[in-house]
C-alpha cells in the first residue's frame, strides 16, 4: 500500500518497437586462428613423439629444444633423461645418472677331470 | 611432457668393467689359469702382471708336490728309506689338508694309494693289500716330520692342485672378481654382486658342457669364496688285458673303484673341499655317497652316471644357469 499523499505515477507503456540484435565480432576469423594453432599444436606433438630423440641421431641433444621452440605454448618440452651413446656427452649442467654395468655372462672356465688334453 | 629415457652414463665408464685378464701356463700336467676382474682398483697390465706373479708361485709350489721330479719334496719323501722324514712347510700343510680330507670322506681320499694307481696304470695285478698305510705328521715351525713305516709312498694329485688353487686365489681376494683354474678344480673369490659362469665340461664330447654354473658373490662386505671341482674316470683310463682301469683308487680294496659314476663335479667352499667330494662321490657310486652329499659345507654335485644320466643334488640347483 502507498503511503497517504503520495500518488504513484506509472510511466505510460513504451510503444513496442523491434529489437536490435546486439553488435558482436565475427568468431570466424578467431576460429579459424585456434584452428590452425590447434593443428600446428598437434602437429609439433606429433613430431616430438614420432621423431627420434636427437641423441638417437647422433646429434647433439639441443637439437630437442629446437623442437620445443617451435611448438606453440601448450606443448613445452622439458627433456628430462636423454641417453646418451657411447661417445656424447652430457650437455652443460645437466645430471647424468650412471647405468651399472651389467656382469658379462661369458663363460671362460669350465671345470673337468685333470689332464684333460 | 618429457621424453622419458634411461640415464647412461656421460662420464667414462669404470675402466675395464668388462675385462677379463687371463694367464695361464702348462703346470701340473695341465692347463693352470688366473683369471682377473680387476675393476677400479688396478689397470689391466697390473692384473695381468699380478695373474703372472701368482702363476709363478704356483709354479713354485707345484714343484715342491709333483712326484713327477726327483727334486721335488714329495719325491724326497717317498724315496726316504727311513721310518720318519722331515718335509717343509708347504708339503707339510698339504699332507695336513689330506689327513682332515680323509677324515671327511670316511678315510675315501687317501694320498697312499700311489702303488695301487701304478699298478693299475701298468695292468699290473696289485700287490696283496693289507699293508700298513697309517702315518702321521708332526708339525713344528719349520714345517713337519712324517713317520709312517718304510717304502710308504704318497700321491697328492688331485688334493695337492685344489690345495694350490685355493692357496693362489688367496693372493688376490682384493679384486672384485679372481679365479684360479689348477687343470680343472676351480678357486673363485668373487665380491658383493660379482657373478663367475662356470661351465661343466662333457668327458667325451669336448666343447660340450653338461651344465653351467653361476656363482654370485653375496657376502656383503667380503670377497665369498667358491671351489668346484671334477673328478671322473674318463680321462685317466687304460684298457689292459686285465681289463680297464683308472686312476681312482677304492682304498678299501686298493683296486680302481667299480662305480656307477662316470663323473662328478662338486660346489663347495673351497677347490680342496671340492675335490675331495667329487673324488669320493665317484668311488663310493651315487648310492653310496648320498651320506656324503649330506653333509655340511657342500653346494652341490652334479653327477654324470655310467648310463649317460646327468644327476643333480637339489642344492646345486640355485647356481644352475
Amino acid at each position: 500500500m502507498e503511503p497517504p499523499g503520495i500518488d504513484r505515477q506509472l510511466a505510460p507503456p513504451r510503444p513496442a518497437t523491434p529489437r536490435r540484435p546486439v553488435a558482436r565480432p565475427d568468431a570466424r576469423p578467431m576460429r579459424a586462428i585456434l584452428g590452425f594453432t590447434g593443428i600446428a599444436a598437434a602437429s609439433a606433438i606429433a613430431t616430438a613423439i614420432v621423431r627420434p630423440p636427437a641423441a638417437y641421431l647422433g646429434q647433439p641433444a639441443a637439437v630437442i629444444a629446437g623442437v620445443a621452440d617451435q611448438a606453440a605454448a601448450p606443448a613445452r618440452h622439458v627433456t628430462r633423461y636423454v641417453q646418451l651413446l657411447p661417445g656424447q656427452t652430457a650437455p652443460p649442467n645437466a645430471a647424468v645418472q650412471a647405468v651399472p654395468q651389467p656382469t658379462p655372462r661369458v663363460v671362460i672356465v669350465t671345470t673337468h677331470q685333470s689332464g684333460v688334453p | 611432457m618429457s621424453v622419458a629415457m634411461l640415464a647412461a652414463p656421460a662420464a667414462p665408464a669404470a675402466p675395464a668393467a668388462a675385462t677379463v685378464v687371463s694367464v695361464t701356463a702348462h703346470l701340473m700336467g695341465g692347463r693352470v689359469g688366473v683369471h682377473l676382474r680387476p675393476g677400479a682398483v688396478g689397470s689391466a697390465d697390473a692384473a695381468w702382471l699380478e695373474g703372472a706373479r701368482v702363476l709363478r708361485r704356483m709354479r713354485a709350489w707345484a714343484d715342491r708336490l709333483t712326484r713327477f721330479s726327483d727334486s721335488s719334496d714329495l719325491a724326497r719323501l717317498n724315496a726316504a728309506g727311513s721310518s720318519s722324514a722331515r718335509v717343509r712347510p708347504t708339503l707339510a700343510a698339504v699332507l695336513e689338508w689330506s689327513r682332515r680330507a680323509s677324515q671327511a670322506t670316511g678315510g675315501i681320499v687317501d694320498v697312499t694309494l700311489l702303488d695301487a694307481r701304478l699298478a693299475a696304470e701298468a695292468g699290473r695285478a696289485p700287490g696283496p693289500g693289507g699293508a700298513d698305510r697309517s702315518w702321521e705328521a708332526r708339525p713344528d715351525r719349520r714345517g713337519a716330520t712324517i713317520a709312517r713305516r718304510p717304502g710308504l709312498r704318497f700321491d697328492l694329485d688331485g688334493v695337492g692342485k685344489g690345495w694350490l688353487a685355493d692357496r693362489a686365489v688367496a693372493l688376490l681376494d682384493r679384486h672384485r672378481a679372481a679365479l684360479v683354474d689348477a687343470d680343472g678344480d676351480v678357486a673363485i673369490s668373487l665380491r658383493h654382486g660379482e657373478t663367475w659362469r662356470i661351465g661343466v665340461a662333457h668327458p667325451t664330447d669336448p666343447g660340450a658342457v653338461l651344465a653351467t654354473l653361476e656363482l654370485a658373490g653375496l657376502a656383503p662386505n667380503a670377497a665369498q669364496r667358491f671351489g668346484v671341482a671334477t673328478s671322473g674316470t674318463s680321462v685317466h683310463r687304460w684298457v689292459r688285458p686285465t681289463g680297464v682301469r683308472h686312476h681312482l683308487i677304492d682304498p678299501r680294496t686298493e683296486r680302481s673303484a667299480v662305480t656307477d659314476v662316470a663323473q662328478a663335479t662338486v660346489l663347495a667352499g673351497s677347490a680342496a673341499e671340492a675335490e675331495a667330494f667329487a673324488k669320493a662321490v665317484v668311488i663310493l657310486g651315487s648310492e653310496g655317497a648320498l651320506r656324503l652329499l649330506d653333509g655340511p659345507g657342500l653346494g652341490g654335485t652334479l653327477l654324470l652316471t655310467e648310463r649317460g644320466e646327468v644327476l643333480a643334488t637339489p642344492s646345486l640347483t640355485r647356481w644352475l644357469a
